[in-house]
């Protein structure tokens, strides 16, 4: 779906890939020596990222793809369960829990092989179009 | 209570790695610059700051997220006088501002509470004065 270059250089390295499955748009980081925490787990920080940066493409894919680029005011994530190396990837979604003038409300999921065990939820403010 | 002289890394964290780091944290090149009794202070260094905010984001944080886990677990361990297993149950992030470009940031983490299995850490994030903060967090764990 979209380039690389526009998830930006955190995103490369770490081999995210995006895609389209039934309209969402899900992101996909595969497991590596650059994403480990603890021993056979994917790192916590990587998992938040993986949520921030769906919610960002998630707000993108609006109908109304608004002006101006997003930018997260704050996340609240809570880890559920240890994201297993073994399962060799991450995949994480985003959707629009409340839209407002300026501040959008949306909340993330990550999970790993079956969608109905998240690994972590989260929940993100993202306002649009300030440089700050 | 283990107390460790400030600007030496936690043996803790020195005894996976001579760099005192492993896997993703030390990928990022993410490096202790000084820790005490249930304090840390990392500094993610300015090779790195192509991965904080983007561009193509109004700011996409990226490897602060990573830098506040790193940073508010480690913390923890400062605290402990054994070491226990760590896991993040929840954690909160500010993004107060964008980082000035091509900086260094530092993290201060702050465990404020260990009792029982239950532990609480404060973090900030700052690019040269911890008074003007990029983030600002606060993380659970429990520990094992």
């Amino acid at each position: 779906m979209s380039g690389m270059g526009e998830l930006g250089s955190y995103a490369e390295a770490l081999g995210v890939q995006v895609t389209k499955v039934d309209g969402d748009v899900v992101l996909t980081l595969p497991f590596g020596e650059t994403a480990t925490g603890r021993t056979g787990f994917f790192h916590g920080g990587v998992i938040g990222s993986l949520l921030e940066m769906a919610c960002l493409e998630a707000w993108k894919d609006r109908p109304d793809r608004p002006d101006g680029l997003p930018r997260c005011l704050n996340l609240a994530i809570d880890f559920l369960r240890g994201a297993e190396a073994e399962a060799g990837q991450l995949h994480a979604a985003a959707r629009i829990g409340r839209r407002g003038r300026r501040v959008t409300y949306m909340e993330a999921e990550a999970w790993q092989t079956d969608r109905a065990r998240l690994v972590a939820k989260a929940r993100v403010h993202v306002v649009s179009g300030t440089a700050t | 209570m283990t107390m460790q002289p400030a600007s030496q890394p936690p043996r803790q964290l020195t005894d996976a790695n001579p760099a005192g780091m492993v896997g993703h944290s030390r990928w990022l090149g993410i490096e202790v610059l000084a820790s005490g009794d249930g304090w840390i202070e990392m500094q993610l260094p300015a090779a790195a700051a192509p991965f904080v905010g983007h561009e193509g984001f109004g700011m996409a944080s990226g490897a602060i997220v990573s830098l506040v886990d790193s940073a508010a677990g480690a913390a923890v361990v400062m605290k402990m006088d054994q070491r226990r297993s760590l896991a993040t149950l929840d954690m909160r992030i500010d993004l107060v501002r964008k980082p000035r470009p091509g900086t260094a940031l530092q993290a201060r983490g702050e465990c404020y509470s260990l009792v029982g299995d239950v532990a609480l850490s404060r973090c900030v994030v700052h690019d040269g004065d911890a008074t003007d903060p990029v983030a600002s967090a606060m993380a659970s764990f429990c520990v094992g």
